[in-house]
């Protein structure tokens, strides 16, 4: 029983609670926001609110994998375990959040673009970010626990993250039929969001990544916790023998 | 300390030639789309289906006798190119910010048989609000 109570408190601790509700009440408040606060777009009508869940999963998949590609380079640089697991972590959150970015994208292609797909830049540097970070996660599952597993997903969490500038630069690099970026340095000024929306989207992004951290850190401490299980598992083993 | 570097120059390595392979790729052969004015260059090549990015001219657009056929001119402000379009227009089709990507291939009479229609949207979005108070 205290074995439980000790493996668990890193995950639900007061703290952790503190953040898990913050999150909730945020998320309610986002879509507060997003569906009754937000004014209406003249062109796009109500699907261009869209716009406040695409651009902050796109956001948090970027930094996602920005962290896996730190913790990545950490774990090889001092063959930190905890680098690992966050790393770990952080691409499963990304991932998710990747898929969001991509799902809430074909919703809104289908009606504003008249196809559900086409292999546009944008659209074909964001599948490749999602196989590459499928791909990491898939090396973790198959390649076992032991350290070879953990090398080899921190190679593929450095050598994918060279993708990312690529996603991010595609709708100015190359001609696109995805709108031009709106916020952010390679932003066009004339294409300036109006205030309400752009207060609207940057609402959203805060949210979205106190939600990504909220979602990394209780991922983490269960990484930790079947960690410390195996360590005990083994331990036990031993000492039968 | 001497295989961390070697894996460091390894990858460092392996980044530079993927990144610089891929936008090499994306440059030249996966051209999205082509201007009016690049597609009407080609006009004489019948085979090829290719994308491309024009306004609609209000003006040109002819509804055909059964309804779903419709012909329209799109242009870049350079060049002007004839379509055809058999099917149902997207909802964003007339919208005078709207582009247009048309997929499809020149017919003999250099006319556009479009396959496709896909609307570019603008990037540019405005509150309904703003605008009736303006």
């Amino acid at each position: 029983m205290t074995l439980i109570k000790k493996l668990c408190m890193p995950i639900c601790s007061a703290i952790g609670n503190f953040w898990l509700l913050l999150a909730g009440v945020l998320l309610v408040a986002d879509l507060w926001v997003i569906f009754l606060w937000a004014p209406r777009d003249t062109a796009l009508g109500d699907i261009q609110r869209i716009l406040y869940l695409h651009v902050p999963a796109a956001w948090v998949s970027f930094f996602a994998f920005f962290i896996v590609f730190c913790m990545c380079t950490w774990y090889f640089i001092k063959r930190s375990d905890k680098a690992d697991r966050i790393a770990h972590a952080s691409a499963e959150v990304g991932i998710l959040f990747t898929t969001i970015f991509l799902l809430s994208g074909i919703i809104w292609a289908k009606p504003v673009w008249g196809v559900w797909w086409t292999w546009d830049p944008r659209l074909t540097t964001t599948l490749i970010m999602w196989l590459i970070y499928s791909a990491y996660l898939m090396v973790r599952a198959y390649a076992g626990s032991d350290k070879r597993a953990e090398r080899w997903s921190a190679v593929i969490g450095i050598l994918g993250f060279f993708n990312i500038p690529i996603v991010y630069a595609s709708t100015i690099w190359w001609r696109t039929i995805h709108p031009q970026q709106m916020v952010g340095p390679a932003s066009d000024p004339s294409n300036a969001l109006p205030d309400p929306m752009r207060i609207t989207l940057y609402f959203s992004v805060l949210v979205f990544t106190v939600l990504f951290f909220v979602l990394l850190n209780i991922r983490y401490n269960i990484l930790s916790a079947e960690r410390k299980i195996a360590i005990i598992v083994d331990q036990s083993n031993h000492e039968r023998v | 300390m001497t295989t961390r570097r070697k894996y460091f120059i390894f990858i460092a390595l392996v980044v530079a030639v993927l990144s610089y392979f891929t936008y090499d790729a994306m440059k030249g052969a996966a051209v999205y789309y082509l201007t009016v004015t690049e597609a009407v260059g080609q006009s004489s090549d019948q085979d090829t289906v290719i994308r491309v990015n024009g306004k609609l001219v209000q003006a040109s657009f002819v509804r055909g006798g059964d309804r779903i056929e419709s012909h329209f001119d799109v242009t870049d402000d350079i060049s002007i190119m004839t379509a055809h379009f058999s099917g149902v227009l997207p909802d964003l089709f007339f919208n005078e910010n709207s582009q247009l990507v048309l997929e499809g291939s020149f017919d003999e009479e250099s006319v556009f048989q479009v396959q496709n229609i896909l609307v570019k949207c603008p990037s540019k979005y405005v509150a309904e609000e703003e605008k009736s108070s303006a």
